[in-house]
């Protein structure tokens, strides 16, 4: 409770301070947004359309910057030591509470680091590989989790580092399942094994794997969501079944504490300008990013954020490798 | 002997590697509790046992080749020119004044001393050269490049830093690039 | 369409005034990019991104796809020069490159080197064209076993690199492969080897350790007082003479060879160029009639990695184009583009929009064929530094090193890795351990690892089921001959005497 009114009054204060802190701070020289994940990947394509609508709008250069490696924890150290002057954010995912969790970066990122603004809530979905479904006589996720349950670790599971959010949402859609995961370093590596049958289930987003879906390689099964989604009317989601899984990667920008409150504001404000820009809502139903609500402030986003950070610290206790407990009583 | 103290450094180091390295953090429940997974611990185990093997041989093989060889000495070890002891302390230390000192000062330092250590004897040319090869390597690079230079911690240099960046973006807006 | 529609089809979009300047910009800057250590392919073809925002997607993909040939060949110039790879699969380049420039021969090595590059760049494309579908096939039908085959048997040439030596060769190997164990396991991100080092749980990147020992290594050596350090007078001036077409001709089946193989390498995900290189390097070692000329600076070597690493970026374009699936990172940011144009990648693209297919075969040969040019202009103005004294010169190649192991990752980490391999190249010569065979290990250490461990779970631990598959039970038997044979055949040839 005490928790979720300090969010309200950052709200308030954040809402009383907008109107005028765009005109209070004017950013000077050019802005560096900083890329845990490498060029082409989702999260850099995700960030850099941002970074070219929010030149004309901070009237400065925005640059995105690769700091890849260590699952994250590369940029995280890399922003960690830069000074917070307002001059230099990241990009963020649940893959950086992880790690944190997990004790791998240097720092406590829960305090050091500060939510500013949520770009994209993509959902997460379970697809099959049409050649391992023929082979093995399912074609819904319910008859699969029965295959599953009559035929123990026969199944294979695809998805990116099992300790990753992949992990997390898949142990929760599977709960008490026996499977067999598989982990890839890359989507390209994993969809091009789930085509060709030698993995038969994958959880991922679904931007990249849109064009093999609609050829018919690549089955989706389950939606880990509350809601259907508009693309695949058809296909069950993980709510309606009862099952209890709806965590999907949400893409934002991070600043470092002690960045001064203006900064924050005139940037936040920014980008909920260049979310109403056409090209980033054209960008937003091209990527499949349009069926979650996508941008969302300090506040709303830090909620969020201390959401996943509850669950996923459960998810790593139970694996047995949590470092960090910030919840510990 | 050189490579016989490293060899036989190798494989102690190996050996403690093995027992005290291999897995540094808990293994994820789940791996563990799959019967059907390659532990982490399994393949570099795997790799650090042939090395012991064949570092080991290699040792024999070593100590049985040099046999009543006179030359077979600690001097040998210290063959190496006091000026190639200092080349390597240049390299090592210039890593690590990199984030301190930021690109210009590094980059000015390590041309200038590293041509003094190779035998320039014309220092004002030499510094010359320095400050001109920094300059240029900071226009390909940052400028044309944008790679992101460190620009140090310490506050004069990074103030320094960012005046010439601003010098950079105001002359590029000028020319409209 | 017919392929010969499909060839004109192609032809035409470069036919446009406007897309033909922006190839010939592309070489150049491609060329430039690839030479300068720390901008990778995939960071030159990023770096190619902004000028694609205002092109129409077709353009947009043959523009990027000759920023990303010339960049692989762009970086042999360096490899030659300087000892330091341009990109990261011109590394085995510098093996014999960096030798025979040495000798003063490096107009040959670099005649050698974009001639092989051209010649491997044509052939990919053309199979690209003409064998897309059955590429693509064989391409999905490669399981983690049948790569992890591909790969150990790349480790398992190894003890040819040196046949004088094998122990120390696979002890050098075997090392290579324990470094890149360092770091957060790729399966399921456990923290290993990194002896509490935050600064290690990223792991060894191969460019920070392959110039440390390539590049700064060599700088130390040269640094001594004993030897009469020419403070004033250059290098000896480059010589600029060509191969003739007798050597051409002595290497045709080298470069037929790595034509072959880097295409397919190129195809699987998660190989690529640099492997593509470091594989066709070592099989020709072990293919050729004098094995023990490798490294000494002859021309087949820099053939075989300079023909591989180009068929690479053909065989790459093949899945991203008929899957949506990049073939590599470089592929990945081109994709990046086309989606963000709205261009929907998959199976289907290929049946309704074959130009795609098309252009990029007619940008890649008339990148293949004019970089040539371009190239041989940009490496003399390059080779001009060698004329420079070595007192300017070693200074600037630790920079360049030091530049080009951080701009990578931004990482401070890096350079400090980076000096660390350079005073441990000086060790390993004490040693008489063997370089490349460490970086081999290096770079194929990771893909090797992770594909084993995914064969492993998918076949249920059973190993005799993961190696019952005709392409990975074909190259482990010849895997395990090519690596018992030096040990074995010594005790033939005895009983023979």
């Amino acid at each position: 409770m005490k928790k979720f009114l300090c969010a309200l009054l950052a709200v308030c204060l954040a809402v009383s301070f907008s109107s005028f802190a765009s005109a209070e701070w004017k950013f000077e020289r050019k802005v560096t947004i900083v890329c845990p994940w490498g060029v082409g990947g989702g999260a850099d394509s995700t960030l850099r359309p941002m970074a070219t609508l929010l030149k004309p709008i901070l009237g400065q250069e925005v640059e995105v910057v690769n700091v890849t490696g260590g699952n994250g924890v590369t940029a995280v150290e890399y922003v960690y030591k830069q000074p917070a002057d307002g001059y230099t954010f990241m990009l963020g995912t649940q893959s950086l509470f992880m790690q944190d969790i997990q004790g791998t970066t240097s720092m406590n990122f829960k305090e050091e680091f500060i939510p500013v603004a949520r770009l994209v809530h993509a959902i997460n979905v379970i697809t099959a590989s049409k050649k391992a479904m023929d082979r093995k006589g399912y074609k819904t996720f319910s008859e699969m989790r029965e295959y599953v349950t009559k035929n123990p670790f026969e199944v294979s599971v695809g998805m990116l580092t099992s300790t990753g959010l992949d992990g997390a949402s898949l142990k929760q859609a599977l709960e008490g399942l026996d499977i067999l995961d598989v982990s890839y370093p890359s989507g390209s590596e994993m969809n091009s094994a789930l085509v060709g049958g030698h993995i038969d289930i994958m959880v991922t987003g679904t931007d990249e794997i849109e064009g093999l879906i609609a050829a018919g390689d690549v089955v989706p099964l389950l939606a880990l969501s509350e809601n259907r989604m508009k693309r695949y009317p058809d296909v069950e989601c993980s709510v309606e079944l009862g099952i209890n899984s709806v965590l999907g990667p949400a893409r934002g920008i991070f600043a470092k504490k002690g960045t001064p409150q203006e900064a924050i504001d005139a940037l936040v404000a920014a980008i909920e300008k260049a979310s109403h820009d056409p090209s980033w809502q054209a960008f937003l139903v091209q990527g499949c990013y349009d069926e979650r609500p996508g941008f969302a402030g300090p506040a709303d986003y830090a909620a969020a954020c201390e959401n996943d950070y509850k669950l996923l610290t459960d998810y790593l206790k139970a694996e047995g490798v949590m470092k960090k407990d910030y919840y510990a009583k | 002997m050189f490579e016989l103290i490293c060899n036989v450094l190798l494989w102690a180091g190996l050996l403690y590697a093995y027992f005290f390295n291999v897995l540094e953090a808990p293994i994820p429940d789940r791996t563990a509790r799959n019967p059907y997974t390659l532990k982490p611990d399994i393949w570099p185990k795997a790799i650090i046992i042939l090395l012991l093997v064949c570092i080991a041989i290699n040792i024999v093989n070593i100590i049985r080749k040099n046999r009543g060889n006179t030359d077979f000495t600690f001097a040998s070890m210290f063959d190496m020119r006091i000026r190639r002891w200092l080349g390597i302390a240049l390299v090592v230390a210039a890593s690590f004044v990199l984030e301190p000192l930021g690109y210009m000062a590094t980059c000015f330092l390590v041309l200038f001393l590293y041509g003094l250590l190779l035998g320039q004897t014309h220092v004002i040319r030499l510094f010359v050269f320095a400050v001109l090869v920094t300059l240029l390597l900071y226009v390909v690079f940052s400028v044309l490049l944008s790679v992101n230079l460190p620009r140090g911690t310490i506050p004069e240099l990074r103030n320094f830093s960012l005046y010439v960046e601003g010098v950079v973006s105001s002359v590029k807006s000028a020319i409209g690039m | 369409m017919s392929t010969w529609e499909l060839f004109t089809s192609g032809f035409s979009v470069l036919m446009d005034p406007y897309t033909f300047l922006m190839v010939i910009f592309a070489i150049v800057v491609g060329t430039i990019f690839g030479a300068l250590p720390g901008v990778s392919a995939t960071m030159a073809v990023a770096l190619g991104l902004p000028f694609t925002y205002s092109m129409a997607p077709v353009p947009a993909i043959v523009f990027l796809v000759a920023v990303y040939c010339s960049s692989i060949t762009g970086g042999s110039i360096t490899a030659i020069l300087f000892k330091i790879p341009g990109v990261p699969s011109s590394a085995p380049t510098t093996f014999d490159g960096y030798p025979m420039a040495q000798r003063g021969e490096a107009g040959k090595a670099l005649g050698i080197a974009l001639g092989a590059s051209a010649i491997g760049g044509l052939v990919s494309a053309l199979a690209m064209l003409t064998l897309s579908p059955q590429l693509t096939q064989a391409a999905l039908s490669f399981s983690p076993s049948d790569i992890f085959a591909v790969t150990f048997m790349g480790l398992s040439i190894l003890t040819c690199l040196d046949s004088k030596n094998v122990l120390r060769t696979l002890i050098s190997g075997l090392l290579g492969l324990l470094l890149a164990c360092v770091g957060q396991d790729p399966m399921y991100a456990v923290q290993r080897l990194t002896f509490g080092s935050g600064e290690l749980i990223a792991g060894l990147e191969m460019i920070p350790v392959l110039i440390g020992i390539f590049a700064v290594t060599e700088v130390l050596k040269q640094t001594t007082a004993t030897k009469k350090l020419s403070a004033d007078e250059g290098n000896a001036s480059v010589n600029t003479k060509m191969p003739s077409f007798r050597e051409w001709w002595g290497i045709k089946w080298v470069l037929a060879r790595c034509s072959v193989i880097g295409t397919i390498i190129g195809i699987l995900p998660g190989a690529g160029a640099t492997i593509a290189s470091f594989l066709c390097y070592s099989t020709e070692t072990k293919l050729s009639k004098h094995p023990e000329k490798f490294g000494t600076g002859i021309i087949d070597g820099i053939a075989a990695s300079e023909t591989a690493n180009n068929a690479a970026t053909g065989g790459a374009m093949v899945p991203l184009l008929s899957l949506g699936i990049p073939g590599g990172n470089a592929a990945a940011v081109m994709m990046s583009a086309l989606v963000l144009k709205g261009v929907q990648l998959g199976p289907l693209l290929l049946v309704n929009q074959p130009q795609y297919l098309s252009a990029t075969f007619a940008s890649m040969v008339v990148t293949n064929i004019l970089m040539v040019f371009v190239a041989i202009g940009i490496a003399k103005i390059f080779a001009q530094i060698l004329a420079v004294p070595y007192s300017y010169l070693g200074p600037i190649i630790i920079m360049l090193a030091i530049i080009g192991s951080y701009a990578t990752n931004m990482s401070i980490a890096d350079v400090k890795i980076m000096a660390i391999a350079g005073v441990l190249g000086l060790v390993i010569s004490a040693c008489h351990f063997n370089s490349a065979a460490l970086i081999l290990g290096l770079v194929l250490g990771v893909i090797c690892e992770g594909n084993f461990s995914r064969a492993y779970t998918i076949s249920r631990a059973n190993l005799v089921a993961m190696f019952a598959r005709p392409v990975a039970g074909t190259l482990m038997a010849v895997s395990v001959v090519l690596l018992l044979w030096p040990i074995v055949s010594p005790l033939f040839r005895k009983k023979k005497d």
